[in-house]
């Protein structure tokens, strides 16, 4: 074991009981049980037992003397029925493991149709079901109100299938930041009402909504930055860490936000948590969208906004710059532009509609070539330059936009496998699709470290070559956030 | 010898051999010692019916280990993946110092909190790591650099690493 303060405390965590006998037997038992491969195999078998064990009773209507056909669970079984449109019935053993897990509508039989259960203990096999019903939309953020019901029923009812479920549904609800509330509503029957979460985050410094009738004239964010991004001299052993390598980066430290009254803002006091160690990027996304929600930013804003990033580089900057401009199309700002500011460290959002106060622009940055909106849609040729520049476009949005990862799916040129939680392989295949002959090289300068300093020199010789010297005709290349990626096109 | 008894000895010496390293795992997968216990039998149980026979006690355990990681996974589908799920676990017998440590790991996205975990509790190299959790080891590597970079960050001066 390689010893940090992780293995320290993960070895303290504590688990309920050792493996005794019973659980040894149990295990024992279910790895004798027939292994069976299919649902429908199941739930034949199930159908079987039932008809075999005489399980099946006749129900006599006594007003029309018709009979129907009740299933009657399984000799010490246990059956919780979840509602939620789908209605999905899970029947367990007496050990809590499943026996079948069954659609008892057309929405629930969909729902979980081609998954084997076969071995699932119950928490498992909830786990599952639940996924399946967040993937489908039938629990979402935009939930504004839902009741999901939990029935139990057979031979043996035990309440912890209702309370493990709740606790699976409402840790998921929670996870999307919904407020539950469980009633217990009959000895059977748990409802679990889902609602937008109402509450306010207890900051008595956040910054407030703006008030439409004394907007500030003007705004000044600075992001305070613990590091520099594609600088030769930001890449090499780091001098206060012996035995780390730095590989250059641009991360915050804190974010100052002040406005013309003199009232200074923090990080935490204008997005709610914490963006210290964010990518600039993020940073810059997080801030913008809060002052947007709030109300600062809008197409009649009075006055202007700063964004200063002291010791920023310029490619750093422009990206950020472009970023800015993505965040108001996005969020339909269109009155507000983006330009860089009197300081070779800061850019302005001004409103159009005040001619008079839009600042001097440097006319070497160039405003956002794509949309949104043409990234997801439109043929772009596949020149070098469209390539860099989508590059670029796709990394800030990647890095920052939500959802914006599965929308660029089908078009994307290249990609950054570790920001997309992707390897590789994937992450080519992805650009094969897309009708794209890539050649990604995505390597992080730190994990060099792992091989030693031969290594390290290696990859200084060759990934640096590409990055400060010449890039080659039909390569297009960029470097974010210690990120390098050299994408070979397959047309010059 | 019966096949029950060879099963029981068997089970008992695997449960005793391994037991501790799927449950972590597994818990660092799903943040819960209760779900973590079910994949742990899971496991178990499925070692017991595929009988797989290896070389040496390594590729053992490794099989073992790729199967916990799968059986988490399969958990924790994509849905959730992405969303860090806060400690809900009463863990208020663990020192403050190994809370905060913990409570921090737990929170950063799997793709690198499995990564630090079976680097350094387990001390697997990178390429076994990317065996186990199905990925490229280069991807690896990466995660394992970005976490342990995050891990310093946090705890700054308290942070210690030995190897």
């Amino acid at each position: 074991m390689k010893k940090n303060n992780y293995t320290d405390a993960i070895q303290k965590v504590r688990f309920s009981e050792d493996f005794n006998e019973k659980t040894l037997s149990a295990i024992e038992k279910r790895a004798k049980k027939p292994r069976i491969r299919t649902r429908i195999i199941a739930a034949a078998a199930v159908f079987v037992m039932l008809c075999i064990g005489g399980m099946l009773k006749l129900v006599i209507d006594p007003t029309t003397g018709l009979g129907t056909a009740e299933s009657v669970p399984v000799q010490n079984s246990s059956v919780l029925l979840l509602s939620i449109n789908p209605q999905i019935e899970f029947t367990v053993d007496e050990t809590d493991m499943i026996i079948s897990v069954v659609g008892k509508n057309e929405d629930g039989t969909a729902l979980i149709e081609g998954i084997d259960f076969t071995g699932y203990s119950f928490r498992n096999a909830a786990t599952v079901v639940v996924n399946k019903l967040i993937e489908n939309n039938y629990i979402s953020v935009l939930d504004v109100e839902k009741t999901i019901t939990l029935s139990l029923g057979g031979e043996n009812r035990r309440e912890n299938l209702m309370e493990d479920m709740s606790a699976i549904l409402s840790a998921a609800a929670q996870s999307y930041e919904l407020s539950v509330e469980v009633q217990n509503t009959t000895e059977n029957e748990f409802q679990i009402l889902l609602a937008q979460n109402q509450e306010e985050v207890a900051n008595e410094n956040a910054l407030p909504e703006a008030d439409p009738a004394q907007m500030p004239e003007y705004m000044k964010i600075v992001f305070e930055l613990t590091g520099k991004v594609n600088r030769p001299e930001d890449i090499g052993w780091d001098p206060e860490n012996p035995g780390v390598f730095r590989a250059g980066y641009t991360e915050v430290a804190d974010v100052w936000l002040t406005i013309e009254n003199g009232k200074k803002y923090r990080a935490s006091e204008i997005v709610e948590f914490d963006t210290a160690g964010d990518w600039l990027n993020t940073s810059v996304f997080q801030v913008m969208n809060s002052l947007i929600k709030k109300g600062y930013i809008t197409n009649d804003m009075p006055g202007t906004i700063s964004m200063g990033m002291p010791g920023c580089t310029d490619q750093k900057y422009e990206e950020t710059m472009r970023l800015a401009g993505l965040i108001l199309q996005e969020a339909g700002v269109n009155a507000v532009t983006v330009s860089s500011g009197p300081k070779e460290d800061a850019f302005i959002l001004t409103p159009q509609v005040k001619d008079s106060q839009v600042l001097p622009t440097d006319a070497s940055v160039a405003p956002a070539k794509y949309t949104m909106e043409e990234l997801l849609n439109s043929k772009i040729n596949k020149n070098m330059e469209d390539v860099s520049q989508l590059q670029m476009e796709i990394l800030s949005l990647a890095f920052t936009y939500d959802g914006a990862v599965e929308k660029l799916k089908p078009r994307l040129w290249a990609v950054v496998p570790d920001v997309m939680g992707m390897d590789g392989d994937e992450a080519i295949a992805l650009c094969r699709e897309a009708g794209f002959e890539p050649r990604v090289v995505m390597e992080h300068l730190e994990w060099f470290e792992h091989d030693g300093p031969e290594r390290f020199e290696f990859a200084k010789a060759n990934i640096g070559k590409v990055i400060y010297q010449d890039v080659p005709p039909g390569s297009a290349i960029d470097v974010a956030g210690g990120f390098q990626i050299n994408i070979v096109t397959d047309k010059p | 010898m019966s096949d029950q008894s060879v099963n029981s000895q068997e089970l008992k010496t695997l449960v005793h051999d391994y037991r501790d390293s799927i449950l972590r795992l597994a818990y660092a997968y799903l943040k819960n010692h209760h779900d973590a216990e079910d994949v742990a039998q899971d496991v178990f149980v499925a070692f017991l019916r595929s009988h797989p026979s290896f070389p040496h006690d390594g590729a053992k355990k490794s099989w073992l280990m790729t199967v916990t990681a799968n059986k988490c996974r399969n958990i924790l589908t994509s849905a959730w993946k992405k969303r860090s799920v806060p400690l809900t676990e009463d863990l208020s017998y663990l020192q403050e110092e190994d809370l905060n440590v913990l409570s921090f790991v737990l929170s950063l996205d799997e793709h690198y909190r499995i990564p630090i975990h079976l680097y350094y509790y387990e001390g697997y190299s990178i390429e076994e790591i990317a065996k186990i959790i199905d990925a490229n080891p280069s991807t690896v590597g990466t995660r394992l650099a970005r976490g342990r970079k995050l891990l310093k960050n946090k705890l700054g001066e308290d942070y210690y690493e030995e190897e």
